[in-house]
C-alpha cells in the first residue's frame, strides 16, 4: 500500500522560526543570523560591535552556539549586553527550537539587537531558518579569496558579506578581485563591508547597516 | 553533516503515518531534497539504516531525488533553476536573486506492506 504524502520533512524547524521571528517583530528587535567557518572573526566583531552599541545606549543580545565550552560567551559578558551560550553538543548548526529555549532566556523588552552567533559551519547552518530577519557571512581573508565559489549556497542566502581581517590582506598578499569575481556568479545583492575589528576599519560601516535594517523592521510594522 | 537530523524527521513522519494506517511495516520511502538542503544522498543512506534499525521501517528502501533551486531575479523578473552552484540569472546576468525553493526536504510517498503478506 504505498501512500503519497508530500510532508516536509523540516516543518517543525521551520514553524518554530516562523514563531521565533514573531516573537522578535512583536518586541522590535532586529535578529541577524552571523555564520561563517570557525576563526573568521565572528566573537571578536561581536565584541566591537557591542562595545559600539553599550555606548550608543542600544540594548543588545546575543546567542552564542557552539559544539562545548562557554568561552564565547565568557568573552562577550563584559558590558551590558544580554549573553546566553547554546551548546549543541555534536551538532553541527543551531536549530530555531534552541533559539526558543534561548529566547525564554532574554529579557526582549525593550531590546534592539539580538546577534545569534552560529556555529562556525559554512554547510549546515545555510540550510536551517532560525526565525532571523537577516543572514550576515563572514569571510577572512586568512581563509584565503575561494570560499564563495567552494561554499555558494551559503553565500547566495548572505544579506551582508563581511570580509574580515582586512588588516591582514598585505601579509596574505590576498587578491580581493577573486572574491568580487566570484560574488557575480552567486550573490550580488549582499553589499560587501571590507573590515578590521582589529583596526576598526569598516565597522563604522557595518553599524550604519545594522541600524538601517532594525528601521527597516520598524517601519514595516 | 546533518543528515542524522533528517533521518530522524523522516522517521517520526512514517512512524506517525504507519500508526495513523495501522501499518506494521514500511517497504519503502521515498524523499524529494533540494540541492539547497545540502543533503549527500549516500551519508542519508546511513542515517536512514542507522535511525530505522529494529524498527518497523528496518530494512525499508529509500528513495532519494536531489531537485534544483527555483530562484527569481530581482533584476530582470526572470525565474530560473539553479543547481546550487551559480545563481546569476541566465537572462540578465545579474546574481540580484532571491531563492523560491529549492531547500525543502519532502517525504513524497511511502509504502507499508499489505497485512496479507505476512
Amino acid at each position: 500500500m504505498k501512500i503519497k504524502v508530500v510532508a516536509n520533512v523540516l516543518e517543525a524547524n521551520e514553524a518554530r522560526a516562523v514563531e521565533n521571528r514573531r516573537l522578535l517583530d512583536q518586541n522590535g528587535v532586529l535578529c541577524v543570523n552571523m555564520m561563517s567557518a570557525p576563526g573568521s572573526g565572528k566573537t571578536t566583531l561581536l565584541q566591537k560591535t557591542l562595545a559600539a552599541l553599550d555606548a550608543g545606549g542600544t540594548p543588545s543580545a546575543v546567542l552564542v552556539g557552539d559544539l562545548q565550552t562557554s568561552r564565547d560567551a565568557e568573552r562577550l559578558a563584559d558590558g551590558k549586553a544580554q549573553i546566553v551560550q547554546i551548546n549543541t553538543g555534536q551538532g553541527c548548526h543551531l536549530t530555531s527550537s534552541q533559539v526558543t529555549h534561548g529566547l525564554r532566556e532574554l529579557d526582549l523588552s525593550g531590546l534592539a539587537f539580538l546577534f545569534i552567533e552560529n556555529v562556525g559551519n559554512m554547510v549546515c547552518p545555510a540550510s536551517f531558518d532560525l526565525g532571523e530577519h537577516a543572514k550576515v557571512v563572514l569571510l577572512s581573508t586568512a581563509e584565503g579569496n575561494d570560499k564563495i565559489a567552494k561554499y555558494p549556497v551559503l553565500f547566495q542566502q548572505a544579506d551582508v558579506i563581511l570580509l574580515t581581517k582586512v588588516d591582514l590582506a598585505g601579509v596574505l598578499e590576498y587578491d580581493k578581485s577573486r572574491v568580487y569575481e566570484d560574488l557575480k556568479h552567486i550573490n550580488t545583492r549582499a553589499p560587501v563591508i571590507e573590515l578590521s575589528a582589529k583596526t576598526g576599519q569598516g565597522v563604522n560601516q557595518w553599524l550604519t547597516w545594522l541600524k538601517e535594517r532594525r528601521q527597516s523592521l520598524k517601519d514595516r510594522s | 553533516m546533518h543528515e542524522l537530523s533528517i533521518a530522524y524527521g523522516v522517521l517520526e513522519q512514517i512512524e506517525g503515518l504507519a500508526q495513523q494506517h495501522g501499518a506494521k511495516r514500511v517497504e519503502e520511502v521515498e524523499l524529494e531534497i533540494g540541492v539547497l538542503a545540502q543533503v549527500f544522498p549516500e551519508s542519508l543512506q546511513a542515517a536512514f539504516e542507522m535511525v530505522v534499525e529494529g524498527g518497523l521501517a528496518h530494512g525499508a528502501k529509500l528513495t532519494t531525488v536531489i531537485k534544483n533551486a527555483r530562484v527569481h531575479c530581482l533584476a530582470c523578473d526572470h525565474q530560473f533553476e539553479s543547481d546550487g552552484t551559480n545563481f546569476a540569472c541566465p537572462a540578465c546576468r545579474k546574481a540580484r536573486t532571491e531563492v523560491t525553493g529549492g531547500d525543502e526536504i519532502l517525504l513524497i510517498s511511502v509504502t507499508f506492506a499489505e497485512e496479507d503478506e505476512k
